[in-house]
């Protein structure tokens, strides 16, 4: 492939006479690059980003890796926001003072619905896709400015097959799609069961120092929403947050069993005292009227066909950590260490946590390591530095313990610094206490009951960045 | 998709694919066009085929078309043309689909002449039934604006695209936004885009309902909006809330940023300002979640939101607790925050957390987090303490930029808690080594200043520092001058007045910083007129440090506040700052009615009158911002305005005002400024302009007379010590400057210099290439001047010069060109030719490089020549001889720079000096120079019969005296003596071929005079040693330099290369001789010989011998191969060491006049040579490479040579008539009866000849100045 190109002459006077005082407010040009600084896109939108950006790019970023540090870089006044997957660079290009959050944004985006067309982001995969990749590209970005960019409403009128061959009354479907109201749903969806399917998936993170004390937490929250509805479903849903509760506490005071139910508890054994939680933070799908939360704090929407992201919310109180990490770590010498790891699970007995696996870092200059864990397996993984110790599962309120003695090659001068201990794990319950208390469907058109849709509610903990420092 | 690159006719097989019935065929070759287009190959030959294809139903193929055509169309205009009537026709489409892509390319396609063509299905399209063209379109009108301003005006399609405001569709209205948003950027002059309260009301409708990407197109629109009061300020921000719960991060930013630029508009204290506080903060850590480069983003604007506000995220502290797993600029952020939120409260809990991540090992991390420490100890003062022992324990771990990093913060902690932590300083002490950062040292340098008192050995370490005093970057220089100052005040004894003596002149006289020089002159003044004024100014109590120490600039702070979640907000700078273009508007917050002036909160905008903003920045805040400046070193973003405005004032001010320094208001200004000890630099103004107040004060300086006389009657004689003079080998040359910066020369530029070499004019450029591709086809052309001067050859530049890289080129100059007069007389414009442009740019050539050589005059023609000439001509100046060069070394000087002297007269104890100058075009000038003793000043007269140059040479002769001066301390021929190396005390090393009496290269890398070199054997590698204690290898060809060593405690005496070169004895007076491996990777010596007891003084090799002088009087011999040292006793300090070419003798040097051949076998003393005088410097000497002759320097200017076998001398020459200074080095020719010695400045060659009639001219010596053999020396010693 070239290196250097060399483009007519042409083009360069062209281009310095555009130049004065031309403001351009938006992003300039897309390019991809695999590894080695090759191009495997480029996409120009703005006469101001020339092709010797491309190289500028290569040249200063690419090939010189260790000098950038920064996700945005100038070069000779030039903004280079850059982002990589695997080994594929993506890179969007400004002249102006652009929207960096937005430009971030659609990077990110971008990435999701290249992975939703054709799977990962492989060299091997942009390569073999880059005339959807370009179709892509002149759809969600026109000029500069993003446009729908939302995954299912671009499948439904571009295709890896070609385009759809569509009627004129999808055609008006597919516009009224990319621009709509409701550019979520499509109208006319029919289902003989009306059924949907609420999931709510907690990542807990956790920062514990070494003494065991929490250093920060939180629980970062999703509602996923599978929806297998007919007709233009309106939804409410309703959560077991602080200020609705309170909000419906005092209008229904006289009401006395209305706030506890535990019917619905069932599956949230761990906070079944705790009534409300408090919630941080709350981002919804586009679907909900966020100006209706602002004002009644209800959650009303139109659900989009399928599976889609309802909200996220983020929890920073009143955490029920579902493990605890006990490292002790003493070095022998220089040429010994020992490394004794307890974890202890706490929350219910009935319950069990799975995929429990814990990552114990150790030094590069290890050469020989004896395990010995009470429970689940524990290998030595030299290729990651660290001792990975995995138990199928664990019943709550249980305790287990690994010790392992490392032997270390002297030679090495570096000093170590001790990487945090890091935690994997899934357990059926909501770590935040989140509930969900409600979820109610009207359909005024089709006429078919609340009571008639089947609902399924299913609360899963899992550990997001957990970590004990050693 | 990537096959078949690069085959012959590969272009071919494509055409003819395109023109394929077959449609897949077709389909799949448009693929390869667009493929082998994204790698950057041409394919726009094929453009007429490809736009063949364009007329089909299949939609993928046409996209495909479009996309090639978006290309390439530029290239191809004419065949651009043929695509119009399918796109007219696309336009018309049933399908909307098609007929959006058809709008959407037109207006990519940039071509004039299809503009036109536009306009009708452009309207069109705006009124389509269905929104998503009308979506696609509105953003074409900012695509057709952006070709054809005029167009879009005539067109109507403002209007229309403001109607498109009130359309149904939000995805239509968010686009018209943005395309209206562009344009009215793009002619701010114009109110294309004026927001009014209705339209705000629709966007705000619209912004509930439209794609994330639109709320954030209007949420930016809304931003640029001013409320008319606050009600409405707070219903816009009411509905605009709810959006900070969108999951899109640009619009919870952009959403933020409406927020805090309306909130100036509502009472801070109002319960709805207080509310929405608290609305902002869960958002803003939500967003830490996200993927790490939007957490960067975040941050950025945290930051700037943290300075504003700072309670809004008082209590999230622990989210900015980094995580092992962030990106390191993540880190890097979320540590400024923390020390931002940091109070009395959380402090416990970060500095714990701040101790964790000063073990980590990312460096840039760790410096930070022991900076922030530091912070944190003078921000809260109960913690004070805690942090000083944290640091503290930091500092023992001896992790080199840890120590540094904690001496820099403790010196603020000394500053805001006086009296507190000075017992620590002598931990500090112990560290004083291994500082080798600049900012490290200067701190270092300002706690021994300031603590003089309390530390015994203050004037020792000063006086280490000073030793190196021209190697340290200019901070340091500024606080080491203030230090030493600062001593003298304290404990005004011995060696501290020798310090200030030393110190100031160093920084008067041979610097060429002029904020050093001036702040050498204020101290100087100060110490001289009135020393307890010295005191109350050098000693003066300090301000206390500010507790917010890298806070922005408040206006700044508000103009970055309106650009959240944009670049200028990542930067942290407005965006003038790293955008091209024209001026923009320049955001400001909105100011609220009935605002107070004593709130510090609010910032002005526009409206206020910008000196108005300027007060309120200075009274409240001149502390800090000097304090910012002066010791954190620069800011992330320093505040230029102010500051600058500040130090401009002392700047200009300090020269015109010497005589009422004291002057209340300017000292107060400089008296804060000196006692911390400054560090700005303003840019280096002229050498010329700054030279002449410098002078000035000198002469009322030694005038003054008082209590501090005797100290400057020291500095007089100290720069008029012997041995300094110095014959630079060609004409000086001034330094580069920029002649063509790279924004006139669209990313190229010029710097240049001229000089004259070898008697030739030469112009010395340097181009650089700041432009993204590369350049190529230079060439230049000078316009008619006043002394003819043309190109002697073509311009020669290494091409293509590829982005950010310099090339120097030289050009020789010829004066025969046409001549036309320019003004100014030395002004010459050039003309710059390149593959993208022509640039023209004008330069000034120094007068001096026309001064020709052939301008001697006789005697009786200049006496003539003067009367001749009208007195009405003849001009006086006063010239400043600031480094009071003796009249021998200025008639030296002056004749390096073809300045010919006729006559040298005494009269009345004033040296005269008759001089004529003759330049390239036949004029002549004659000058006159009259010194007095004592006086520093030289009359200087002049008559020309051309009036207009006589300042031009006024400005020449000023030039002249000020150059740098250097004595030559060390020559040596190579292996083959067909070069010859020199160095000297200008700190560098010359490499000459001597028979063409040429520079080849010049060597630097010393930081104090370089005592010896030597090349290694093959010629590629050189080795030295100097006064810096540093030992250089480097390379020859490159002037790289390879390896440097630090390991001796004293300056290094002599190197030698072993023959294979791969190893380095280093001699030195710490009274070792160290072996260094130069293969090696290691900077530890491989062998350390330290037997002798006192100063080494020479080495010399010989085969597996190493044998070594030393001043404890012994010959050291090392014999390698037995690991044996055998010891001679001889009773004399030794200095110079030399092995016979037999390997039977050595012939040593003492300091008792005398050389002695000894026997190397059984060390019996074989010859002793005496009558030359040898009793201070280490003078070299040498056998001839029969070992019939010994030869010697000596003390009294002489060269003397005695026969080895008689020990009679044969001959003794002197170098220079009525030169007595010592001659210090000498190298024998390697194979032939030559021989190099050096006299101060200057270096000669003697050669043998038997021809004794031609003693006039033998051989030319290696300087410019012709200089001949001594022909006694050839006739004594060979008959």
């Amino acid at each position: 492939m070239q290196q250097f190109v060399v483009f007519p002459l042409l083009t360069h006077s062209h281009h310095f006479n555009q130049i004065k005082g031309k403001e351009k407010k938006m992003i300039g040009g897309v390019f991809i690059y695999n590894h080695k600084g090759e191009v495997l896109i480029s996409r120009v939108y703005r006469d101001d980003i020339g092709r010797n950006a491309v190289d500028a790019f290569r040249v200063n970023v690419i090939h010189a890796r260790q000098q950038s540090r920064f996700p945005v870089v100038n070069i000779a006044r030039t903004s280079f926001f850059y982002t990589k997957r695997s080994n594929i660079w993506l890179c969007a290009v400004a002249k102006q003072n652009i929207n960096a959050a937005m430009v971030f944004e659609f990077l990110n985006k971008m990435i999701d619905v290249m992975q939703s067309y054709f799977g990962k982001i492989s060299e091997e995969n942009v390569k073999n896709n880059f005339v959807l990749i370009y179709e892509l590209l002149d759809e969600i970005l026109d000029f500069g400015y993003p446009q729908n960019s939302d995954t299912g409403v671009l499948k439904s009128f571009i295709t890896q097959q070609g385009v759809r061959p569509v009627t004129r009354e999808e055609q008006t479907n597919v516009t009224s799609a990319v621009t709509g109201q409701i550019g979520w749903r499509r109208e006319g969806i029919k289902y003989r069961r009306n059924e949907l399917f609420l999931d709510v998936i907690e990542s807990v993170n956790l920062l514990m120092s070494q003494q065991g004390q929490v250093l920060s937490t939180h629980v970062a929250g999703r509602v996923v929403m599978k929806s297998y509805l007919s007709g233009m479903p309106e939804c409410k849903f309703g959560i077991n947050d602080k200020i609705t509760v309170e909000n419906r506490t005092k209008t229904t005071t006289d009401s006395t069993n209305s706030t506890t139910n535990p019917n619905n508890g069932s599956t949230n054994p761990a906070t079944t005292t705790k009534t409300a939680i408090a919630i941080d933070d709350c981002q919804f799908h586009q679907c909900v009227k966020l100006s209706k939360f602002e004002s009644e704090h209800s959650i009303s929407f139109i659900p989009p066909d399928g599976e889609f992201e309802l909200m996220r919310y983020r929890t920073t109180k009143d955490i029920s950590l579902p493990f605890r990490v006990i490292p002790l770590v003493r070095e022998i010498g220089r040429t010994k260490m020992e490394v004794k790891v307890v974890v202890k699970s706490n929350f219910k007995p009935t319950l069990i946590g799975q995929k429990i696996e814990i990552r114990i870092p150790i030094p590069p200059n290890t050469c020989d390591v004896q395990l010995l864990c009470m429970k689940g397996k524990a290998k030595h993984k030299a290729s990651d530095n660290a001792i990975v110790w995995k138990m199928k599962r664990m019943g709550g309120m249980k305790e287990s313990q690994l010790s392992a003695e490392i032997e270390l090659t002297p030679n090495d001068k570096k000093k170590w610094n001790r990487p945090p201990i890091s935690m994997n794990f899934e357990v059926p319950f909501a770590p935040s206490g989140f509930k969900v208390r409600y979820l109610k469907v009207f359909e005024h058109k089709l006429n078919y009951s609340d009571s008639e849709t089947i609902k399924w509610v299913r609360y899963i903990g899992k550990s997001g960045l957990y970590e004990t420092r050693s | 998709m990537y096959e078949g690159e690069g085959k012959k006719g590969e272009i071919y097989e494509l055409k003819a694919e395109l023109n394929s019935d077959k449609r897949d065929r077709k389909k799949e070759a448009v693929k390869k066009v667009i493929a082998s287009m994204t790698v950057g190959k041409d394919v726009s030959q094929l453009f007429p085929d490809v736009v063949n294809c364009m007329q089909t139903d299949n939609l993928e193929l046409k996209k495909l078309v479009y996309l090639y055509l978006m290309n390439y169309a530029k290239t191809q205009p004419e065949m651009a043309i043929l695509a119009v009537n399918t796109f007219a026709k696309d336009c018309n489409d049933p399908n909307p689909l098609i007929r959006a892509l058809a709008v959407r390319t037109m207006g990519c396609i940039r071509v004039d002449k299809i503009t036109e063509h536009l306009c009708e299905p452009l309207r069109k399209c705006l009124k389509d039934e269905d929104p998503y063209v009308r979506k696609t379109a509105a953003v074409c009108v900012a695509k057709l604006y952006d070709i054809n301003q005029q167009l879009v005006d005539d067109q109507g399609f403002l209007d229309m695209l403001r109607d498109l405001l009130s359309d149904s569709n939000p995805m239509v209205v968010a686009n018209a936004v943005a395309a209206l948003s562009e344009i009215s950027e793009q002619s701010p002059q114009i109110k294309i885009f004026d927001l009014n309260g209705p339209t705000v009301n629709k966007l705000l409708t619209a912004l509930n309902e439209c794609t994330e990407w639109g709320q954030v197109f209007m949420l930016d629109a809304i931003a640029n909006y001013a409320p008319r009061d606050d009600k409405e300020a707070q219903s816009i921000c009411e509905r605009i809330t709810p959006r900070l719960a969108h999951a899109n991060s640009a619009v919870v930013l952009s959403a933020v940023k409406v927020l805090m630029k309306f909130l100036e508009l509502i009472d801070q204290n109002s319960e709805f300002a207080q509310n929405l506080f608290r609305k902002l903060a869960p958002p803003l850590v939500t967003l830490l979640s996200t993927e790490p480069e939007i957490q960067y983003v975040a941050l950025r604007n945290i930051n700037l939101i943290v300075q504003k506000r700072s309670d809004i995220l008082k209590n999230e502290m622990k989210v900015f607790f980094v995580k092992y797993n962030d990106p390191i600029y993540v880190k890097l952020e979320k540590l400024d925050i923390m020390i931002r939120l940091t109070n009395a409260t959380n402090i416990a809990q970060v500095l714990a957390e701040l101790k964790e991540y000063a073990t980590e090992v990312d460096v840039d991390f760790v410096r930070k987090a022991v900076r922030a420490i530091g912070r944190c100890a003078i921000k809260v003062e109960q913690a004070a303490e805690r942090c000083v022992s944290t640091l503290i324990d930091l500092i023992q771990t001896k992790v080199n930029y840890v120590v540094q990093e904690a001496i820099i913060v403790i010196k603020d902690i000394f500053r805001k808690y006086p009296n507190k932590y000075e017992s620590i300083i002598a931990t500090l002490c112990e560290n004083l080594d291994s500082l080798d950062e600049p900012e490290a040292r200067a701190s270092m340098i300002w706690i021994v200043g300031e603590y003089a008192e309390r530390i015994d050995n203050a004037d020792e370490l000063l006086e280490g520092f000073l030793d190196g005093f021209k190697d340290e970057n200019n901070q340091v220089q500024l606080q080491l001058l203030t230090a030493i100052v600062k001593l003298f005040l304290k404990k005004p004894t011995e060696t501290p007045q020798e310090l200030v003596t030393r110190v100031l002149t160093v920084v008067t006289q041979e610097t060429d910083n002029p904020d050093l020089r001036d702040r050498g002159y204020i101290y100087w003044r100060l110490l001289s007129t009135d020393p307890k004024a010295a005191k109350e100014v050098i000693l003066a109590e300090k301000p206390l440090i500010s507790e917010e120490t890298d806070l922005l600039e408040p206006t700044l702070l508000g103009e970055l506040i309106c650009h959240i979640g944009t670049l200028a907000s990542v930067y942290h700078k407005p965006p003038n700052t790293f955008v091209e273009g024209r001026f923009m508007t320049k955001k400001n917050l909105p100011l609220r009615s009935g605002f107070s002036n004593n709130d510090g909160e609010s910032m002005g905008n526009g409206a206020v009158p910008s000196n108005y903003q300027e007060s309120v920045v200075i009274s409240s805040n001149v502390g800090s911002l000097i304090d910012d400046f002066d010791i954190l070193g620069p800011m992330p973003n320093a505040p230029t305005t102010t500051t600058d405005t500040l130090y401009g004032q002392s700047q200009q001010r300090a020269p015109s005002a010497i005589p009422n320094l004291l002057d209340d208001e300017l000292s107060s200004i400089l008296g804060t400024d000196i006692n911390m000890g400054g560090v700005q630099t303003t840019p280096t103004t002229a050498t010329t302009n700054t030279s002449a107040p410098a002078s000035r004060l000198t002469t009322t300086a030694t005038s003054g007379g008082n209590l501090l006389d005797d100290l400057f009657g020291d500095l007089n004689l100290s720069s008029g010590a012997p041995g300094i003079s110095f014959s630079s080998t060609n004409t000086f040359v001034l330094p580069k400057e920029i002649w063509l910066t790279a924004q006139k020369g669209k990313g190229m530029e010029i710097s240049g210099t001229f000089a004259r070499r070898n008697n030739q004019i030469v112009m010395e450029m340097d181009f650089t290439n700041k432009a993204l591709q590369p350049i190529s086809d230079f060439a230049l052309q000078i316009n008619r001047n006043s002394f003819g001067l043309i190109p002697a050859q073509p311009l020669h530049v290494t091409s293509p010069l590829f982005p950010n890289q310099t090339v120097s080129a030289t050009l020789a100059l010829n004066t025969t060109g046409s001549i036309a007069k320019s003004d100014p007389l030395t002004n010459l414009q050039i003309a710059v030719k390149n593959n993208i442009d022509v640039f023209y740019f004008n330069a000034i050539v120094p007068i001096h490089v026309f001064f020709g050589s052939d301008g001697e005059m006789d005697k009786m023609a200049f006496l003539q020549t003067w009367q001749d000439i009208p007195e009405s001509n003849e001009v006086k100046h006063q010239l400043q001889n600031s480094s009071n060069l003796s009249i021998d070394d200025l008639q030296n000087k002056l004749r390096l720079n073809n300045v010919h002297t006729i006559t040298r007269t005494t009269i009345e104890q004033n040296e005269m000096l008759y001089q004529t100058i003759k330049l390239t075009n036949g004029i002549f000038v004659l000058i006159e120079l009259k010194t007095s003793p004592g006086n520093r000043t030289i009359a200087f007269s002049l008559k020309t019969r051309v009036p207009e140059i006589a300042n031009l040479i006024v400005q020449s002769y000023e030039l002249i005296l000020s150059t740098a001066q250097g004595a030559i301390r060390c020559v040596r021929y190579n292996i083959d003596g067909n070069y010859c190396l020199t160095s000297g005390s200008d700190r560098t090393i010359k490499l000459w071929k001597p028979d063409s009496n040429l520079t080849i290269k010049t060597y630097t890398g010393h930081s104090q005079e370089v005592l010896d070199v030597h090349s290694s054997y093959d010629n590629s590698r050189l080795c030295s040693g100097g006064g810096d204690k540093r030992v250089l290898y480097i390379d020859v060809m490159s002037g790289k330099i390879v390896k440097k060593y630090q390991a001796h405690a004293g300056r290094v005496q002599a190197v030698r290369f072993n023959e294979e070169g791969t190893l380095i004895f280093s001699a030195s007076i710490d009274g070792t001789v160290k072996i260094w491996d130069v293969k090696s990777r290691e900077y530890d010596p491989i062998q350390i010989l330290d037997d002798a007891k006192d100063s080494v003084t020479s080495i010399s090799l010989s085969g597996h011998e190493i044998l070594t002088t030393s001043l404890d009087q012994r010959v050291r011999t090392y014999d390698i191969r037995f690991g044996k040292l055998t010891e001679d006793f001889i009773g004399h300090n030794l200095t110079y060491i030399n092995i016979s070419h037999d390997q039977q003798c050595f012939l040593v040097g003492t300091l008792s006049s005398q050389l002695m051949l000894f026997d190397k076998i059984n060390g019996k003393l074989l010859q002793t040579f005496v009558d030359y005088t040898n009793n201070t410097y280490m003078i070299e000497n040498a056998l001839s490479n029969d070992d019939q002759f010994i030869y010697s320097g000596s003390e009294d200017g002489r060269l003397i040579c005695w026969s080895l076998l008689t020990a009679k001398q044969v001959c003794a020459v002197e170098h220079e008539a009525n030169n007595r200074k010592s001659v210090n080095t000498l190298s024998h020719h390697p194979k032939e009866d030559k021989l190099l010695t050096a006299q101060e400045g200057n270096i000669y060659i003697w050669s043998k000849t038997d021809n004794v009639e031609e003693k006039e001219e033998i051989k030319k010596s290696v300087v410019t100045e012709k200089k001949f053999v001594a022909p006694k020396f050839v006739s004594a010693g060979f008959e």
